[in-house]
């Protein structure tokens, strides 16, 4: 749906949410904050209910900004890579997968790795569980189970919620980056 | 300063063109009817094209030239890997890949076991599909010039080209604009899965920019919207054109065109792009705009592709067009392209 032109539209450049956003990731995945931050820097995109994370090459928020003010922030598509949403919940979008591999940065915890057979399924949307998960390095407490799921190279291939039971693991797929073809744009 | 020709100097003289190049060429293309029948080409086209050729046994070749004798290209994504690190990838999977002859980072598939578009490898941002002629508009802009430029992608779509500009400009601030909002949602997409941070997106009217950004950039890519006359071999591409079809076409890149040059400071470069093989739509729209400028310079090429054309029916075109370079499905084995490079030169 296309934004209408009367809705509010904020965009901001290094806003707080955002810095959150980042920090709470990269703290369940265990990674550098200081190099994610040295690397983007990032904007906000303020629309009634909820908050867009962008991540960019610095100069690009004030490109923006500029341009917006005779263009009308509604026009704004986007800007960099969306790294991730706030609605209420900090929600890592899988443009922040390619943040990582862009600066080459692995997860040291909160993430699992799948079998070949096991990235197929992930990869066509499903959840995962038993054999296809060859791997598991449990994310901290305060990141109710979201894990990055890594193929066995290593790469990621999108984002997981870890449900364990008993001796059961199970992977919820939250996103993959099959989402590219099934989204229809 | 550019001064726009009238709407109706414009439709004038092509239409002038046209009925001298159907009177010339009718009764020659007569024996090609039948095929441009089943080809779904219009008798327009037909001698449009007889007169660009000059010869109807080459518009022959042209028109029965078969997608699978077009490469299949693919472009690396040298943000994320090297180009022998993915074709290793790939040889794995049983995908036969090829170096492309006219550029370093693109590769030819020649069979593949599975459709490109779903190995993991291009979910993964490794790679993007990608047309041969395509692929070597960007590499005419040299972005790398501009390291650090401002660089505006007028007509962005989906973003297939301005993602490659990113690939020869990292640190630049690009800024893509088209009026589908849907193309631009595909193009996010596509800057998300390459890793590409350096796109400021925008659903605009490129029209518009001149109001905002006159001489402010660096850099132009106008891939401009056209008749898609160049994708004559693939079947999906096919429909018949008119004489009336292209004209509108022309209208609007006429426009484009030159608020592209709006758009450039002293010294900056625009590369002016169509998927058509129409001199109406490049050669003409081009001379056009440099009758109308006295700062705007053809600059030469180093990609391959046939000279610009500098003769077709009665129309006075500019020689410096031969500039230009034009690619050819039964003579470069890619989809038609025509690719120009124009340079604001310094006051
Ligand atoms: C040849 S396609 C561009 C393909 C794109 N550059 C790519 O490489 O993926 C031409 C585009 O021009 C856009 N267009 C047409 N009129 C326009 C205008 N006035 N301003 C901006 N974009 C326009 C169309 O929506 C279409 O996406």
């Amino acid at each position: 749906m296309p934004p209408s032109e009367n809705e509010k539209v904020i965009l901001q450049h290094g806003c707080a949410e955002a810095e959150a956003l980042l920090k709470l990731i990269a703290g369940c995945l265990g990674v550098d904050l200081a190099l994610l931050k040295e690397s983007v820097e990032l904007s906000c995109i303020k629309r009634a209910g909820f908050v867009d994370v962008y991540a960019h090459t610095r100069n690009l928020g004030n490109e923006a900004e500029l341009l917006l003010q005779v263009v009308g922030k509604e026009r704004l598509v986007a800007m960099g890579v969306h790294i991730g949403r706030i609605n209420g919940r900090y929600i890592p979008m899988l443009g922040f997968l390619s943040l990582l591999r862009r600066i080459g940065i692995k997860p040291k915890r909160g993430y699992v790795r799948l079998t070949e057979g096991g990235v197929k399924h992930f990869l066509y949307g499903r959840d995962v569980w038993g054999e296809s998960i060859s791997e598991v390095a449990r994310p901290t407490e305060n990141c109710r189970g979201l894990v990055a799921v890594l193929n066995e190279k290593g790469e990621p291939v999108g984002w997981g919620r870890l449900q364990e039971n008993h001796d059961h693991i199970l992977v919820q797929n939250l996103v993959d980056l099959g989402w590219y073809l099934r989204s229809g744009v | 300063m550019y001064k726009p020709r009238t709407d109706e100097g414009v439709n004038a003289s092509l239409q002038e063109n046209f009925a001298y190049i159907m009177e010339r060429w009718k009764s020659a293309v007569g024996r090609l009817q039948e095929v441009a029948r089943t080809l779904s080409v219009h008798e327009h086209q037909l001698v449009r094209y007889a007169e660009l050729f000059r010869s109807t046994e080459e518009l022959a070749r042209f028109l029965l030239v078969d997608e699978r004798n077009i490469m299949k290209t693919i472009r690396v994504n040298t943000l994320l890997t090297g180009k022998d690190e993915l074709k290793l990838r790939l040889s794995s999977k049983g995908v036969k890949v090829e170096d492309y002859r006219y550029l370093d980072y693109g590769l030819v598939v020649t069979s593949s076991p599975y459709p490109i578009g779903a190995l993991h490898e291009y979910l993964l941002g490794l790679f993007t599909i990608q047309g041969p002629a395509s692929m070597l508009v960007v590499p005419a802009l040299r972005p790398e010039d501009f390291p650090r430029g401002r660089i505006i992608d007028m007509c962005a779509g989906a973003g297939i080209k301005t993602t490659q500009i990113a690939q020869h400009a990292p640190r630049s601030r690009i800024v893509a604009v088209d009026v589908n909002r849907r193309k631009l949602l595909a193009l996010k997409n596509n800057a998300g899965r390459m890793a590409v941070f350096n796109v400021v997106t925008v659903h605009t009217d490129a029209r518009l920019l001149p109001s905002f950004y006159r001489g402010k950039a660096d850099a132009v890519l106008l891939d401009a919207p056209c008749s898609g006359e160049g994708l004559l071999p693939f079947p999906r591409a096919r429909r018949p054109r008119t004489f009336k079809d292209i004209l509108s076409r022309v209208a609007l890149q006429l426009e484009l065109l030159k608020a592209g040059l709006d758009l450039l400071r002293d010294g900056g470069v625009l590369v002016y792009a169509t998927c058509s093989l129409s001199v109406e739509e490049n050669e003409y729209v081009i001379t056009s705009v440099l009758e109308a400028a006295d700062n705007v310079e053809i600059e030469d090429l180093s990609i391959p592709g046939l000279p610009g054309v500098q003769r077709y029916g009665l129309l006075q075109l500019d020689p410096r067009v031969s500039r230009c370079r034009r690619l050819y499905p039964h003579i470069h084995g890619t989809e038609g392209f025509t690719i120009c490079r124009l340079a604001k030169t310094r006051r």
